[in-house]
């Protein structure tokens, strides 16, 4: 029997879709007069039916009744599509798609093959170029930041390029043309919910077109046609009147003294709440007045909430997410719910109030008084059985305690025992764990929903209809593109704040850049300015500066570090393929392991690197490993797990997401901290102690070590090549390093020791840095002698410490002596002061100004 | 695909017309079911009579005394017979409404004969 139905099914034949129409094919002389011949009958028709009415020619002017309505009818109707999908059966088998076009589509059709022949271009190209001239598509492709010049191009291009051998184009090659766009564009309107076939179904059946011109149109633009497709919903919809994003109660608060009606609900059962009243928000009341509850994803935390909160027994819920990711969203969904009476009928009928401990705690004199207010609300609600309780900052009512130990939350403790009264609590996962967590009344009477963040594409599903809500608010347009990179920004490196929030502040933050640069429009190039300014990560990579920069990265840290070519090279092109967008995403920018003796610029690569990639050395964050050495030392570095102290990575890294974490002396560290660092390096992501993710994706981590540093030192000497010594070195690491742990560096670097003559190098560095600052800041010229360097090359050199001591014999031989003689005022602005070596002494000699 | 201009021009008028008569009958029935629907939800929300019902048994401000239920049970039935009315009403107008459309082109028609 199956089998039939299923073979029934099979052989059930296609609808059949095909375009007839003779108009199409009429010469213009033809259609022109077609045209004159109907629009002088439906207007004489008009005027005739009117006057037989209005003269009452005895029992003619009933039926003239009708013959007026029939002409007003057709008036209305000639600018409508013949057929709109809505009304017609659209699984019949035959369908003629010349009647479900749209006029102003079909004109555009009609004018196509006309446009076709005079520019020697294909009808699909000839289409697309009519297409390219209406406001509509103009104000469309605006969305996806195609502006009127980049237009102008897209019509350039369409009618350069003549077909010189054109074939003729035929009526078949013509009736062929429309049945396919049409069969097309029908598709796509039925998709896009449209009526009929309209100009922005004909546009994306063009995306179905074999013409290569089309396609190249859309290529070199990057027209991708998902996006277009939302681009022709926003449009569409920002014509609409009456978007109402409704989000935020924050600036609903209610006078507390002003008068107010007695609340009740429809079938009058519950009792009054005057006190809840005056304190409260009514959420269903707001919803009924269409304020709140729009929600955009969340859909399973609603239908848990739902759940919840019809059950048998206790339906108290805690709804725990970061702050913006939605919480007070699911709870006015709800309240809309309710009004609507869409909801299961155990809580139909029920009011829902939002009770914050600020407005609980406006205007109290006594600390004691809000204790007062919550008994008299506990009171009052717990005589009645129609009222849902959400409570915002939920955690904020257990911190609130009084002399005695008596918290706010213990005023609702009868209420919480009660089954009657649901309440819904909000707060964030943090003050959860700080102050919620452990407490027996919550863990037994409320049932934790976590609330997620939106994925992407929700968050971008929220943007469109929150930037057109702004748009009507400021009068300026964001761009899908712009709200697309907006959305992909934030959540790469807004990673503190969630979805929708990260990206709707930066929306928010560009639109008001805009207005004050009088720009109509936000686009992605704006997006992604903002977050480089924000983060002051170069994020365009598109500039020829920025890509000089990171072609020359080597150079750039070589301005500031002698030798280590090897090491320059290899961080430069770890840091090259990450900006090219060659790396893994879901990791840290860069994992690097920095090994070699010390004093040869481990450390001042891990400064360059943090003064080139995120502006400035200070976001470089250093941790001496050697002070983790014990096991209970992982809790300092990620925090105590009662939550009494923080950890110095985890927090690190949450107030500074780009930045440089350098780990000095890695082997040093106990190997139970070590372990950290497997998670860490491979997922870019650590949980600290209260439980949340600490994304570390934005930063560049580099472990320092000094082990093998005598090995190294033989084996260059000897001649290895740095390349094979890494090799070695990684298998002899493993002495010090878990073999997993040294496999997720991205590079383990070697650094050579270094040699008098690198030593001159750096001196000269130095001296040129400090010459540098003092001219700035004094208006002192400094000069050295080549026997200077020299001397002072020798005497920072030390076969232990490397460059180390350097510092301080320049501190010694140079700073000193010229403190001094600033100080007796014998250098002052002007100055020139020469360094001299004389019988193997440095002396200084000074030219006043 | 030949067509005159005349036989092209009556094919549209015959479509016009088939549509209006359509559109009249089918379309005039489907705006005033609409129209009522949205209408009797909206009353029926305000006057409370399904839930009225629902709560018949239930006193007002839920005070299970007898000086309440003496109270709340004429004042369920006034809410539920007022609210009863009012739908009534409005359906018998919309019927009486549906009626006069449906038959006013005949009776226009009749009226010409």
């Amino acid at each position: 029997m199956k089998k039939e139905k299923m073979k029934q099914k099979e052989n059930k034949p296609e609808r059949s879709l095909y375009f007839r129409d003779a108009f199409f094919f009429w010469p213009r002389w033809r259609r022109f007069l077609y045209r004159v011949i109907f629009s002088a009958f439906l207007y004489l028709g008009l005027i005739f039916s009117f006057f037989l009415i209005i003269l009452q020619i005895e029992r003619w002017s009933n039926l003239a009744i009708i013959l007026f309505l029939f002409f007003v009818y057709v008036f209305i109707k000639q600018n409508q599509a013949e057929f709109s999908y809505p009304e017609n059966n659209l699984t019949k088998p035959n369908l003629n798609l010349a009647h479900f076009l749209f006029p102003k589509a079909r004109d555009i059709l009609l004018e196509s093959r006309d446009v076709a022949i005079n520019y020697k271009i294909s009808l699909e190209s000839a289409l697309l170029l009519i297409l390219l001239f209406q406001e509509d598509i103009e104000e469309t492709l605006s969305f996806l930041d195609i502006s009127s010049s980049q237009i102008e191009e897209m019509r350039e291009y369409l009618r350069k390029e003549k077909l010189e051998q054109m074939e003729k184009i035929t009526d078949q090659n013509y009736e062929l043309f429309l049945e396919n766009v049409c069969r097309q564009a029908f598709i796509e309107s039925v998709n896009l919910k449209r009526d009929s076939i309209n100009i922005d179904s004909l546009m994306l059946s063009l995306y179905f077109s074999e013409d290569p011109r089309v396609a190249a149109v859309f290529d070199l633009f990057h027209l991708e046609k998902s996006d277009l497709v939302t681009a022709f919903e926003m449009n569409r919809l920002s014509r609409e009147k009456g978007i109402e994003v409704l989000k935020g109660l924050a600036d609903k608060r209610q006078i507390t003294f002003q008068p107010k009606r007695i609340k009740v609900n429809r079938s009058l059962t519950s009792r009054p709440t005057p006190t809840l009243d005056l304190y409260g928000i009514d959420f269903t009341e707001l919803a009924l007045e269409l304020k709140i509850g729009i929600m955009i994803g969340h859909q399973q935390e609603y239908q848990s909430l739902v759940d919840i909160l019809t059950r048998e027994g206790k339906s108290n819920v805690l709804l725990v997410g970061p702050d913006g990711v939605g919480k007070e969203t699911i709870v006015s969904y709800l309240a809309l719910n309710l009004v609507h009476d869409k909801v299961p009928p155990a809580i139909r009928d029920y009011r829902l109030i939002n009770l914050s401990l600020s407005s609980l705690l406006e205007d109290i004199e006594e600390p004691l008084e809000v204790f007062n207010r919550l008994t008299k609300i506990t009171k009052e609600l717990l005589f009645n059985r129609d009222i849902i309780l959400y409570l915002p900052q939920f955690h904020n009512y257990k911190s609130l305690a009084q002399k005695g130990g008596y918290n706010a939350l213990d005023a609702f403790q009868s209420l919480i025992n009660t089954a009657w009264v649901p309440i819904i609590g909000a707060t964030t996962p943090e003050d959860y764990r700080r102050y919620l967590e452990e407490d027996s009344i919550i863990r037994e009477n409320f049932e934790i929903i976590k609330v997620k963040e939106l994925t992407s594409e929700e968050a971008i599903a929220f943007l469109a209809f929150r930037s057109l809500e702004l748009q009507r608010k400021t009068k300026v347009k964001v761009s899908f593109k712009a709200i697309k990179r907006a959305v992909a920004l934030a959540q790469r490196f807004l990673t503190t704040v969630p979805l929708p929030s990260s990206a709707e502040s930066l929306l928010t933050e560009a639109i008001e850049g805009a207005r004050r640069n009088k720009k109509k429009i936000v686009t992605e190039q704006d997006i992604v300015d903002l977050v480089s300014l924000k983060t002051q990560i170069p994020l365009d990579i598109s500039s020829d500066e920025e890509r000089e920069k990171l072609l020359n990265l080597e150079e750039l840290i070589h301005k500031r570090l002698i030798n280590q070519e090897e090491a320059v090279q290899l961080v430069a092109s770890a840091l090259r393929q990450y900006r090219a967008g060659l790396s893994n995403v879901n990791k840290p920018i860069a994992v690097f392991l920095f090994v070699g003796p010390t004093g040869v610029g481990k450390t001042e690569l891990a400064k360059a690197l943090a003064e080139i990639y995120f502006g400035s050395e200070k976001t470089m964050i250093r941790f001496d490993m050697a002070e983790y050495q014990d096991k209970k030392s992982i809790y300092r570095f990620i925090g105590s797990p009662d939550g009494s102290s923080y950890g110095a990575l985890t927090e690190a890294a949450r107030n500074n997401p780009f930045s440089l974490i350098l780990l000095d002396e890695f082997e040093k560290a106990h190997p139970d901290v070590l372990n950290i660092f497997l998670a860490l390096f491979d997922e870019g992501r650590l949980t600290d102690n209260l439980g949340q993710i600490i994304d570390f994706t934005n930063t560049i981590i580099i472990a320092t070590s000094n082990a093998l540093s005598d090995f190294i030192k033989d084996e260059i000497e000897k001649g290895t090549e740095t390349q094979k010594l890494a090799e070695i070195l990684k298998k002899k690491l493993t002495d010090y390093f878990k073999p997993e742990l040294l496999n997720r560096f991205n590079e383990v670097v070697v650094f050579r020791p270094l040699t008098q003559e690198h030593l001159k190098e750096i001196v000269e560095l130095k001296l040129k840095e400090l010459a540098n600052s003092l001219m700035k800041n004094k208006k002192i010229e400094l000069f050295f002698d080549e026997g200077v360097v020299e001397k002072l090359a020798q005497l920072g050199y030390n076969p232990i410490f490397g460059a180390r001591p350097l510092d301080s014999v320049i501190r010694h031989y140079i700073k000193d002596s010229l403190a001094k003689s600033i100080l007796q005022e014998k250098t002052g602005p002007n100055s020139k002061v020469n360094f001299v070596l004389e019988n193997g002494e440095i002396k200084t000699k000074i030219a006043a100004a | 695909m030949e067509q005159t201009l005349l036989g092209y021009f009556f094919q549209k008028l015959g479509f016009y017309i088939l549509d209006f008569v359509k559109t009249y009958f089918i379309g005039g029935h489907r705006l005033l079911l609409k129209t009522y629907q949205n209408l009797f939800t909206k009353l029926e929300h305000k006057v409370g009579l399904i839930i009225n019902i629902r709560y018949f048994l239930i006193p007002l401000w839920q005070e299970y005394s007898l000086p309440a239920y003496l109270l709340s049970i004429p004042y369920r039935i006034i809410k539920i017979i007022f609210g009863g009315i009012v739908l009534i009403l409005l359906t018998l107008a919309f019927g009486a409404v549906y009626v006069c459309w449906l038959c006013l082109p005949f009776y226009l028609i009749f009226k010409t004969i």
